[in-house]
């Protein structure tokens, strides 16, 4: 089944659009029921990622209108994203060097980010779980990103070199 | 139209954290609407907290799995992981389960139990 090697690929783009985890994994298995319904429409040879992205997408949208809420952005803007959206970078490669990069996050920002990224919680609630202020939750999230983001990146160049 | 990125990157935070206030979301409209860089900029920032959760997601199922794998193999704890201290300890809690249970039934039956009916006049 194409689907699965393009699973990753799928989700990550899902949770670019969709920064909500419970919502962004319905989507996933909304868009993998559709296309198995449509699988005979698809026609090999073609772009699998890119017909399983468009079918996804629509699916944000979808769900962006029936919330109304500030989480996803208009459709129109999720149209011009995604005609200049870039090749999918080597997100296997970053996930390889973010167990080394973790380490090196301040241990009063790691409790944040493992309750954000592995239990799928949301700022606030990790706010009443921590007793901090949601300021502090947004501030500890966004230095670990930035953190780690950089240095994932310098170790795929070091290792380009 | 040049990108403030450092303003650009506040916005794609709040994004990120689901925390954006209507103006908020305006304002991350109308930046990625203009120039190609702030798009750009919104892919790399996306995209990498698509990984992290993908990281996260892994790390989490794994914990799981060996959680349960342990649990399995170790029947001398309980399924949060606590140990049961020994086999006697553990025959106990059984015994104080099983008389707790049985006091229960008891209970049970002697409300449900009908009365005896009243002596004849």
């Amino acid at each position: 089944m194409l689907f699965v090697p393009h699973a990753s690929a799928l989700r990550g783009f899902v949770h670019a659009l969709m920064p909500d985890f419970a919502r962004a994994d319905d989507i996933v298995q909304e868009t993998f029921l559709t296309i198995t319904k449509k699988a005979a429409a698809f026609e090999p040879g073609t772009n699998f990622l890119g017909w399983a992205c468009t079918i996804a997408r629509f699916k944000v949208m979808e769900a962006g209108r029936k919330a109304r809420n500030s989480t996803t952005l208009s459709p129109d803007i999720i149209e011009s994203l995604c005609a200049c959206e870039p090749e999918s970078e080597a997100s296997d490669e970053r996930l390889r060097h973010l167990a080394e990069c973790l380490k090196k996050l301040a241990p009063q920002s790691r409790p944040a980010v493992e309750m954000r990224y592995q239990q799928a919680h949301k700022p606030a609630e990790i706010a009443v779980r921590l007793g901090w202020t949601a300021e502090s939750v947004y501030v500890a999230l966004s230095r670990a990103r930035a953190l780690l983001r950089e240095c994932a990146a310098r170790k795929l160049a070091q290792e380009a070199r | 139209m040049s990108v403030d990125a450092a303003r650009l990157e506040r916005l794609l935070d709040r994004y990120l954290d689901e925390a954006l206030t209507p103006e908020e979301k305006t304002e991350l409209e109308q930046t990625l609407r203009a120039p190609p860089q702030a798009r750009e900029m919104f892919w790399q920032h996306t995209r990498f907290h698509g990984v992290l959760r993908e990281f996260g997601a892994e790390f989490r199922g794994r914990e799981l799995a060996e959680e349960r794998r342990r649990w399995r193999w170790n029947p001398a704890t309980r399924r949060d992981g606590t140990p049961i201290r020994s086999l006697n300890g553990r025959m106990d809690e059984m015994l104080v389960f099983r008389r707790a249970l049985s006091a229960k039934e008891v209970r049970g039956l002697s409300q449900s139990r009908p009365q005896p009916a009243a002596p004849l006049p």
